[in-house]
């Protein structure tokens, strides 16, 4: 069951894309995004009240970079949420999907060598290969597109 | 290269950039709930958004509109992502870190495929071309060597 749920909460995340960028047709890129935190904010809220939270507040104590920096998560996110939104409708889904899939996993090793000096030639194998699918998935995609229009709804 | 349109190479940028935002606000949004918890984090993380937007409305000084034809859906994007949050907690916690992303990229493969295949919620048609079997071989071998090393 958890299986299932893994692969939804995936379809979930292009299909929350997708909504936003409806909603951006109809009214705009910045109320698509105040759109998505007034709904986001309502549904939190409702999940708060309906299933609580069973962890305790810990103290946040001393004032860091982590520690301010955490309060930012929502500040980050409005640029996130304008750049998927925007993205969403120019790009074929497949293929920006694997593109933030990628970035997100590439930044994940950054953050990992930065923070700890770890280091895996497996990873870098395997981001080549990715690179190389990339690469081939949009040579194929233009021969496509060269050899039969398209067709473009409105 | 990638679409018909001009800037192509400054979409794939975006979309890169949008990869890294997320690994961002995943450690940031991570740590605020080791402090307050998964659902007081994502509420907070809501609130502090949802700030965020209406104070660049009111600089930029965008106007406020509401369009009454939007369809009904297009107000489930916040919905589905905090419903997002939920699930990928809930599946860290229960499948491990490596399992529930290798599950997570074949859900969001499969939906984009179908996106691209039937040209779902007005997107352009782009149906599957059988070289593509090469790509997605070289795309999904590579991202499990990356989960598994």
């Amino acid at each position: 069951m958890m299986l299932f749920i893994a692969a939804l909460v995936g379809a979930n995340t292009v299909l929350c894309r997708y909504m936003n960028a409806i909603y951006a047709r109809h009214n705009g890129l910045p109320m698509s995004t105040l759109a998505n935190y007034v709904t986001g904010l309502c549904t939190a809220l409702l999940a708060l009240l309906i299933m609580g939270d069973p962890s305790a507040v810990q103290p946040v104590g001393a004032l860091t970079f982590r520690t301010v920096t955490m309060f930012l998560g929502g500040a980050v996110g409005v640029g996130l949420v304008q750049i998927l939104v925007y993205i969403t409708p120019r790009l074929p889904a497949f293929l920006s999907t694997i593109l933030v899939f990628i970035s997100q996993l590439g930044t994940g090793l950054l953050f990992d060598y930065w923070l700890t000096g770890a280091f895996s030639p497996g990873k870098i194998a395997g981001g080549v290969l990715v690179m190389l699918g990339l690469w081939h998935y949009a040579w194929v995609w233009k021969r496509a597109q060269e050899d039969t229009p398209v067709d473009r709804k409105a | 290269m990638l679409t018909e349109e001009r800037g192509d190479w400054m979409l794939a940028f975006l979309a890169v950039l949008g990869g890294a935002l997320i690994s961002i606000t995943v450690v940031q949004n991570g740590n605020l709930a080791l402090y307050l918890g998964n659902i007081r984090g994502t509420v907070l993380v809501h609130v502090v958004g949802l700030l965020t937007i209406v104070l660049i409305l009111l600089l930029s000084r965008t106007r406020f509109q509401w369009n009454r034809k939007t369809p009904w859906y297009g107000y489930l994007g916040g919905v589905l992502g905090v419903l997002t949050v939920l699930g990928s907690n809930a599946s860290f916690a229960a499948l491990g870190v490596s399992v529930s992303l290798a599950l997570m990229l074949l859900g969001q493969a499969l939906m984009g495929v179908a996106v691209d295949q039937f040209g779902l919620f007005g997107a352009q048609k782009r149906p599957f071309q059988p070289a593509h079997l090469i790509s997605f071989g070289l795309l999904f071998g590579g991202i499990l060597v990356m989960l598994l090393s």
